[in-house]
This record gives C-alpha cells, structure tokens and sequence, in this order.
C-alpha cells in the first residue's frame, strides 16, 4: 500500500496546488496528533495539559483534533513548555515531506521526556571534546533512529530545477 | 483498519463523488489515509479518528472531515469485523452547528442493517487506488 500510495502522490504533487494543500494537511493533522501521543505517553488527562499549558481542557481537545488549523506560535511553545520539550519549526523539502506523510504513525510522534532523554543521561560523557561529543550523538541515534533513518531514507526522486 | 463505502444499487457512494472540489477531494482522502494508519495501530477512538457516536442511534458514529464545507459522514464499525472495518454510510454536513440532511443518522443506521445483511454487495472497499478517485 506505501508503494502505491508513494507513486500516486508523486504524480499527484506535481500540481502546485495539490502538494501545497496536502502539506497544509499533514502540518495540521500531524502537530494534533504529536500532541495527543505525547499526552498519552505520560499517562495524562487533558485536564492536566490544559492545566500544565494554562489553558483551558476545551482548548486541549480542540488542538487534539486533525481538523483543528488556527495554531499559533505563542500556543506551541506553551505547550512544548508543558511536555518540558523544545520546539522545532522548520521548512522542509516536498521530498521529506512525502516520506513523512506516507511513514506516520504514533510512535513516530512520541518524545522522551527530559528525565528520559539520553543526550542528559548522568551515564554520558560531560566533555565538549569532539570525539565524545560524537559518541554521544552516535547514542542520540540509536536512541532515536526514527529521525535519523528518516533522513537517510528520503527518496528524493529526480532533482529537477 | 479497512475503509469502505456504502453503494447502492446506482453505484454511488458516500465518499466517492462528495467532494466539490479538488482540495476537498484531498481532504477527504487525507482523512480516508489517516483513519486506516492510525486506527489500525491505536482503535478506532483511541488516537486519532475525529468520531462522535450519535446518542440516538448508538452504533453510529460521525467522523469530521475539514475543507471548504464541514462533512460529518455517518459511519459504522464492521459489520462484519467491528475491529477492522469501517464503513461509510451516509453524507452529511454541519453548517452552523446543525446537520444536514437532519434525519442522516437515521438513514445512516438503516444502511448500517443493510449492509450487515449484504456486506459485499452493498459496499465498495476503499483501496488506496480507489481514494485517489474520491
């Protein structure tokens, strides 16, 4: 199923159009649903993100939804701030984000929390010299394959232009 | 989690030939592609899947799909395997915070015996070949 939905959405995203509205989809339906998995890998209510995000429960429920689009910046970072995450934006290639759209799943979304988060371990390295520094990052790899298989991976089909 | 469309004996759809235009073709099928990834992994309400079961008519739910008009189709699990279908079975639209048509959960439900009776003929599976014509 991938295969054929990776080649139907290759022609498909030759249409300025087309690709733009399926990234506007992906963007939304894929920060509600980070949201929810992130919720639910800490064992949280929305109550208790609403109350961790000074918001409201209705607003969780709301972000929770993949039809939900009026995301502010402001919003974000405060919820970041609640699950102790940092917040990433970039803009991406229509290559990554075929890959993205075709390879998402809830454990894709999923974060360790700080106190989870291998990079701080009290059992790594504290030295900034490179060779540690690489050997930590090598940890962060294999602790968080997802990111970087997913760049490796990324069929970028024909440059063109 | 397999996707299908009610069809009656015309062949028409619930999903196929609703959308107006092509970006709510796109986020019709968006909303077809996400519902079988992630209700596979996690049930259909669990995770994601945007659906209300209708106090009237329980068994009926309504998923929400977002694009130029509010669609909320009426849906039901199964019938014949409740933990890996779902299937489409009536058109309606939230305009306002009402639905139209107003009686589309009960149409909805009266499919629902409908196909449980005749699951292959009354319904259409929605393979990813198929969703790029919805």
């Amino acid at each position: 199923m991938k295969d054929e939905m990776r080649e139907r959405l290759r022609e498909e995203f030759q249409d300025y159009e087309a690709r733009h509205d399926y990234a506007d989809l992906h963007l939304d339906s894929s920060i509600a649903l980070q949201i929810k998995a992130l919720r639910l890998q800490r064992g949280w209510t929305q109550k208790e993100l609403a109350s961790r995000a000074e918001m409201h429960q209705s607003q969780v429920s709301e972000m929770e939804q993949v039809t939900h689009s009026s995301w502010t910046l402001e919003t974000l970072k405060r919820v970041a701030r609640a699950f102790d995450l940092s917040l990433k934006l970039s803009f991406e290639s229509f290559g990554t984000l075929l890959y993205d759209y075709i390879n998402q799943s809830g454990e894709r979304h999923r974060r360790p929390s700080f106190e989870d988060d291998p990079a701080f371990s009290s059992t790594m390295p504290s030295s900034a010299d490179s060779e540690e520094s690489n050997a930590a990052n090598n940890v962060l790899k294999f602790e968080q394959p997802e990111r970087f298989v997913q760049v490796r991976s990324v069929d970028l089909g024909t440059a063109s232009g | 989690m397999i996707p299908y469309d009610y069809d009656n004996s015309r062949g028409e759809g619930v999903l196929r030939g609703w959308a107006a235009d092509k970006r709510e073709s796109r986020a019709i099928r968006n909303h077809v592609w996400l519902a079988v990834r992630y209700s596979r992994q996690e049930g259909l309400n669990s995770f994601y899947f945007p659906v209300d079961e209708s106090e009237k008519k329980p068994g009926i739910f309504y998923a929400k799909i977002r694009s130029s008009r509010q669609l909320r189709p009426r849906i039901c699990l199964g019938p014949e395997r409740p933990n890996d279908e779902i299937t489409y079975l009536f058109r309606a639209i939230e305009d306002n915070y009402k639905i139209s048509p107003r009686d589309a959960t009960e149409k909805a439900f009266y499919r629902s015996q409908v196909v449980e009776e005749k699951p292959v003929e009354m319904r259409v599976r929605l393979t990813p070949q198929r969703t790029f014509t919805l």
